[in-house]
């Protein structure tokens, strides 16, 4: 992975960065039904991807970046480097891709329909295309697309089939077979394998019939999708006819709206109408753009009715996933709240403590995570389930130490506490500074952690998000069972209630702080890791959960681990709610400042506790 | 002076502020260039920046040594004197910006703003500026501790919303359509009230206005310490219930000298701007508030003139080691956070007073008796 | 205590079952913040209030009722003390003594139940400082003097005077203040002593400065908690001298767990238990009392 990372762009932050990390990681999972790695191919989409990660979940990204680094400028969001022009990106052959070819003897039927695409009588292309597509080879559909897109070059020398592109004045070549490196020839020495509109036609409908064809019905739903708008008569009996045998309901609504959409380009009004009708519901964007298209140009008026209120009814829906989305994101966004605070909520909420260098202890578990990657370059999919407990153990021994080192003396004196703890987030911060970098460092998803789990066509919640999310509520339970279930929990609870009488029950009071601590530390390493996944890891990552953490503690009262679950999921899906009116920044502001308020009228948070020694 | 007595550190301390204040102007106008004895512009404005820290951390001391208010937001009301002193230098540049308009300054162009936004009318009035460096942090102050006072939040609680109040403002002022410059915040500050900003002879005003500044808010706040309210904050500071028992409105003693005490922090913000020649949303980082606190602390807490030298030491030591070792900087203010609170509780003047009791009797020294937290 | 408002409180008693008491007391507080009649509450001078004690008694405590998180701490507590009286109060510990103490100074709200000062001053609607103001001057159990402060300075805080901000800022003491301070200082056996900070006073002197600082308050009623612990025999016998000696121009409230320093007062006595009152009479009557004795000894 680390040698592809200078292929797909130059000096990206690292959101953007494992963005195209992610897109890169992906492209061979995609090609292997191709086989034939297109090198411009896997660059481009990998920049595609990037950018529309930047946009669809990078959005999400960026407004989590706003949180984060609202104090930096904002020439670091993501956005603007992952749209970096493409030929910044160095091409080179994927080096797993073509081990995988090497070596393999090509099917004659294959080999000898793409050679005689260097033929200059349309003719001659026409049915070499066509046995292209009845080789039945699996690499078929992606040399047919080529063509289709006029990506497909020979050389003139030797009629060889390849992709080429532009270097400066000249043609850097690959194999179109093989992908092998062909280095670069002079700009006449390539030639472009023209079509014409006849051809163009024939090849639509094939690669339909291929693709609709595929056993796997992930293909078929990409292919039905990819035809949507963008038919004509042969694909779409081609559609028709995979529509008699398909059995994924899936991808018959996908091929059913695929047609419906050409329908609703059709002369006829009764077949507009009942383009309409079958579009009706539908989730897909293209519906959408297929209705607005038929609204703004229909003349018919019982169509324009029906299309009117079918795209009302649609807007409804999708404005109703909107609100689930926006509710999920805002879970996302309170889970990651909860998990910063849960630690500070031991600390603060049982031992009253006010440790300020809470943030600098998740940093450390993001920097335990990112040097377990670097220990573990090739098994990156397994790291987090050895960057967890390591960021747990790591930050607990530096909030022993804290703990034994300067909290122990100051007890009872949580001003200089404060203080003392807040000269300890500075010296860590610069301790990772001078150790490792002052920049950020790139922490890598794993595999199974990209990609996202699609609902429905306007509704995809993304796999890290989820995960951590569940990850929060899995701490959270761990937690409240280690204190309630636990001969620790007691004791942390027997000392927090009563220092002295618990002492004079025979509990190691000293011993009982010092783990205490050490526990709400490494809980904070262990958020450490989780938010490594999702934001810039650097030396002031801790700074920005700080004040968050507080606020969620505070606000869901002190001394409650309940508490700082709601509260944080509040706070966070309150937000994300506020956003769309107000953007990222005034909506953090404003929950700022509601929570100031709210703690002026009720100090002792949502869930106070009560008791006389409570009554200050 | 009634207000100093007994307050040997003060009276040193403002014989020492006097002296600077003749003799650094003389060294700078006088002795000319490369003699040993000049003392450069930079200098001067330097220590002029300086000496608007000490105001600030005298504010500072006020509230946290004298009423037990630990504030972790008065780089806000700092800032926010600041920016009503820019906004006022950015309104004096007229067309001489950039863009050259009469009005709008720069950034405003920029962003295509066709009018001044409402709350920048009035500005290009200089007293109007100097009424607003002290209106809107004791505003802002007066609100906030109103509220806070009220409900009886206290200890730590405070502190933290004091610095989630500061958060919060770093946050608009960051945001472009706030009208305040954005990332950039307010600069290119061409002069005050006429006088050329780069010219030598303003920042020689600039410097003794901070001076006479500082010593008149150190007196203002000695004043008040030595007052019966001072002797009433104290109490608040050590044992808020029973002050409340006895019959004092313990919320409206804070609101008046926490106000009294955002003013202060403002009229130094004002008096910092044209020395540095910028200001921006920076300035309300949380790090800046924290930062301040630790003057007064290394300093020694309920004072005042200790809030001052902490002020001067530890900025002398920042100025020193971003020149010197960039990197050692965060280390040594992590350190001496740490440090100060173990070892120091009662800073550099309480390291003099306890100097001074083991020579009048050795004996009596370690029996003096510990400033409260 | 308006109809309107007990009708909320009865609604709201339903809820309890579900325990609500946090976010109800919550949202008296607020309600009790944004009463009209409150915004403009520095207008009111609680001075300006009349203390009407032509019945007699000059602290009613009426059906009060307090729990901490279940727990009945004061449970339907009523209690009398006339103008001029010197009342004891004894009862185990968890009688509930200090929290009628804070109920009575504001520094706790009831849940139910009324309490006032003479017949028409409602101390649930003042705050602390007003409560003192009117003439209600309390001694706590742990002896709270201002530590940092000098002997004399504790008493001049404590001095009756114009206690708002700015007069406080501008106050001056007149000569009559300082004689005044002088003759406490001397009740209080701490003249020697004017000019050392409290907090390096005995436990015993720092009692007789908190004593002292009552004084100067000039209360109307006097509540105090545990006057003589830590005190020697000599000490104990002065102090109840001087508590004596305030019958009649004061009341005095006293809550005390020695019992020879409770039988040296020589006034009436009351019994609380379980945050109710048990028995009511002279000390003889109640140490003869079967419930009292059983309380102090069965269990």
């Amino acid at each position: 992975m680390l040698l592809l990372l200078p292929l797909a762009g130059v000096s990206m932050p690292a959101a953007a960065q494992s963005a195209a990390t992610d897109a890169s990681e992906a492209e061979p999972v995609v090609d292997v039904s191709a086989a034939v790695p297109d090198t411009a191919d896997v660059a481009a989409s990998a920049h595609k991807a990037s950018a529309a990660s930047a946009e669809a979940g990078g959005a999400v990204e960026q407004q989590d970046a706003d949180i984060a680094d609202a104090g930096s400028p904002p020439s670091q969001s993501p956005i603007k480097h992952a749209s970096a022009p493409p030929n910044q990106a160095e091409v080179e052959p994927g080096p797993d891709a073509s081990a995988d070819t090497d070596g393999m003897p090509q099917p004659p039927a294959l080999e000898q329909a793409l050679a005689s695409l260097a033929d200059r009588s349309f003719k001659v292309k026409e049915q070499a295309a066509k046995d292209l597509a009845a080789s039945g080879d699996p690499r078929a559909v992606e040399l047919l697309k080529a063509l289709l897109a006029g990506d497909l070059y020979y050389r003139s020398d030797d009629k060889r089939i390849v992709f080429a592109e532009r270097v400066d004045k000249d043609w850097a070549l690959t194999d179109a077979l093989s992908g092998d490196d062909l280095g670069t020839v002079g700009r006449r020495d390539a030639k472009k394998i023209t079509i014409n509109n006849r051809m163009r036609s024939g090849l639509r409908a094939d690669i339909a019939a291929l693709t609709l064809a595929s056993p796997d019905p992930a293909v078929r739903l990409a292919a039905a999708k990819e035809m949507m708008g963008e038919t004509d008569a042969g694909s779409i009996e081609a559609l028709e006819a995979q529509l008699l045998v398909e059995q994924s309901a899936e991808v018959r609504g996908a091929i059913e709206l695929a047609v419906a959409i050409a329908g609703s380009e059709a002369d006829d009004a009764e077949q507009r109408l009942a383009a309409v009708a079958a579009l009706d519901g539908s989730l897909y964007s293209e519906a959408r753009n297929a209705l607005d298209a038929l609204i703004a140009s229909e003349q018919d008026e019982a169509v324009l009715a029906a299309a009117t209120a079918a795209r009302a009814g649609i807007e409804r829906k999708v404005d109703n996933m909107r609100r689930v989305e926006t509710l999920f994101f805002g879970l996302s966004l309170g889970s990651v709240l909860v998990l910063a605070a849960i630690g500070l909520a031991i600390t603060f909420g049982v031992m009253g403590v006010i440790n300020m260098a809470h943030g600098e202890l998740i940093m450390i578990g993001a920097y335990t995570t990112y040097l377990v990657q670097l220990a573990m370059p090739t098994a990156i999919d397994y790291s987090l389930f050895v960057a967890i407990p390591a960021a747990f153990v790591v930050a607990g021994l530096f909030g022993i130490a804290i703990e034994r080192g300067v909290i122990r003396f100051l007890y009872g004196r949580p001003l200089e506490t404060l203080l003392a703890t807040f000269g300890l987030s500075l010296i860590l911060q610069q301790l990772v500074r001078t150790t490792i970098s002052a920049q950020n460092v790139v922490v890598e998803n794993p595999s199974w952690m990209s990609g996202s789990l699609a609902i429905n066509p306007a509704l995809s919640l993304t796999y890290n998000r989820l995960y951590i999310f569940i990850f929060a509520l899995l701490v959270f339970f761990a937690l409240l069972m280690i204190l309630k279930r636990t001969a620790l929990g007691l004791q942390v609870r027997a000392v927090s209630q009563n220092r002295d009488m618990a002492r004079a029950m025979g509990v190691r009071s000293a011993r009982v702080d010092a783990l205490t601590f050490g526990l709400g530390a490494g809980i904070a390493g262990v958020a450490g890791v989780a938010l490594s996944q999702l934001t810039n890891v650097g030396p002031n990552m801790g700074q920005a959960y700080i004040i968050d953490s507080f606020m969620v503690v505070v606000f869901g009262g002190v001394g409650n681990l309940w508490g700082t679950l709601v509260g944080g999921l509040t706070l966070g899906v309150a937000n994300k709610f506020m956003e769309p009116w107000t953007g990222a920044v005034l909506a953090k502001i404003l929950v700022l400042v509601f929570i100031i308020l709210f703690i002026q009228k009720r100090p002792r948070g949502l869930f106070p506790q009560r008791g006389r020694a409570a009554e200050g | 002076m009634g207000v100093l007595r007994g307050d040997r550190g003060g009276q040193v301390m403002l014989a020492l502020l006097l002296l600077t204040a003749i003799v650094v102007p003389l060294l700078n106008l006088a002795v000319p260039e490369g003699n040993p004895f000049h003392v450069s512009t930079f200098t001067v404005t330097l220590l002029g920046k300086y000496l608007t820290y000490a105001l600030l951390a005298v504010a500072v001391d006020l509230v946290w040594g004298y009423l037990g208010i630990l504030s972790l937001g008065h780089g806000a009301f700092f800032a926010l004197g600041g920016y009503a002193m820019g906004m006022y230098l950015m309104r004096q540049i007229g067309d001489r910006g950039v863009y050259g308009d009469p009005v709008l300054p720069d950034f405003m162009v920029f962003l295509n703003w066709q009018e001044l936004p409402w709350f920048w009318h009035g500005f290009d009035l200089f007293w109007f500026a100097m009424l607003m460096v002290v209106l809107v942090p004791g505003a802002l102050a007066f609100l906030f501790g109103w509220l806070a006072f009220r409900s009886r939040v206290t200890g730590v609680y405070l502190s933290i919303i004091t610095q989630a109040l500061t958060y919060a403002l770093m946050l608009a002022f960051f945001r472009n359509e706030m009208g305040f410059g954005g990332n950039n915040g307010l600069t290119d500050f061409k002069d005050l009230l006429g006088f050329d900003l780069q010219a030598d002879s303003t920042r020689i005003g600039l410097f003794l206005a901070s001076a006479l500044a500082l010593a008149l808010g150190y007196l203002a706040c000695r004043w008040i310490v030595t007052s019966k309210l001072g002797r009433v904050a104290v109490a608040i500071r050590d044992a808020e219930p029973r002050t409340r028992f006895i019959g004092y409105r313990v919320d409206r003693v804070k609101v008046a000298i926490w106000t009294f005490s955002a003013m202060l922090a403002g009229i130094a913000g004002a008096l910092y701007v044209p020395q540095v020649g910028i200001i921006n949303p920076g300035e309300f980082s949380p790090l800046n508030s924290i930062e301040l606190v630790v003057w007064v602390a290394i300093g020694g807490r309920a004072t005042l003139y200790g809030a001052v030298v902490g002020a001067i030491a530890v900025n002398y030591g920042k100025t020193y080691f971003t020149g010197a070792f960039p990197e050692a900087w965060l280390f040594a203010l992590g350190g001496l956070f740490v440090l100060v609170t173990l070892f120091l509780p009662r800073g550099i003047a309480g390291l003099f007073q306890m100097l001074k009791r083991r020579k009048a009797d050795p004996d009596a020294g370690d029996a003096a008796p510990e400033v409260a937290a | 205590m308006s109809p309107t408002m007990d009708k909320d409180r009865d609604l709201l008693h339903r809820d309890r079952t579900f325990d609500f008491s946090a976010q109800r007391q919550a949202w008296l507080q607020f309600k009790e913040a944004m009463r009209p009649d409150r915004q403009f509450d520095f207008m009111i001078k609680a001075k300006d209030l009349e203390l009407d004690i032509s019945h007699g008694p000059i602290l009613y405590l009426e059906d009060l009722n307090v729990s901490f998180d279940g727990f009945k701490a004061i449970n339907d507590l009523n209690l009398y003390v006339d103008a001029g009286e010197l009342r004891c109060i004894i009862g185990p510990n968890g009688a509930g003594k200090t929290t009628m103490m804070d109920i009575i100074t504001g520094k706790t709200r009831p849940d139910s139940g009324t309490v006032s000062f003479g017949q028409k001053i409602d101390l649930l609607k003042l705050t602390e400082p007003e409560i003192a103001e009117i003439g209600i001057g309390r001694k706590f159990q742990k002896p709270t003097v201002f530590e940092h402060h000098t002997v004399f300075e504790n008493l001049e805080l404590a001095m009756a005077a114009d206690k708002r901000v700015f007069p406080t800022l501008f106050a001056k003491l007149s000569g009559e203040q300082r004689t005044r301070i002088d003759e406490v200082l001397g009740t209080i056996g701490l003249t020697e002593h004017i000019d050392r900070e409290a907090g390096a006073l005995s436990h015993g002197q720092k009692q007789w400065l908190e004593i002292g600082m009552l004084l100067m308050q000039d209360p109307l009623l006097l509540l105090v908690d545990e006057p003589v612990a830590g005190m020697t025999h000599q000490e104990m016998d002065r102090t109840a001298e001087l508590l004596m000696s305030l019958r009649g121009q004061h009341s005095v409230v006293v809550v005390e767990h020695d019992m020879d320093f409770v039988r040296s007062l020589n006034s009436r006595v009351t019994v609380l238990h379980q945050g109710s009152v048990l028995a009511e009479g002279s000390m003889d009557q109640v140490q003869n009392d079967q419930r009292v004795v059983e309380v102090y000894l069965g269990e």
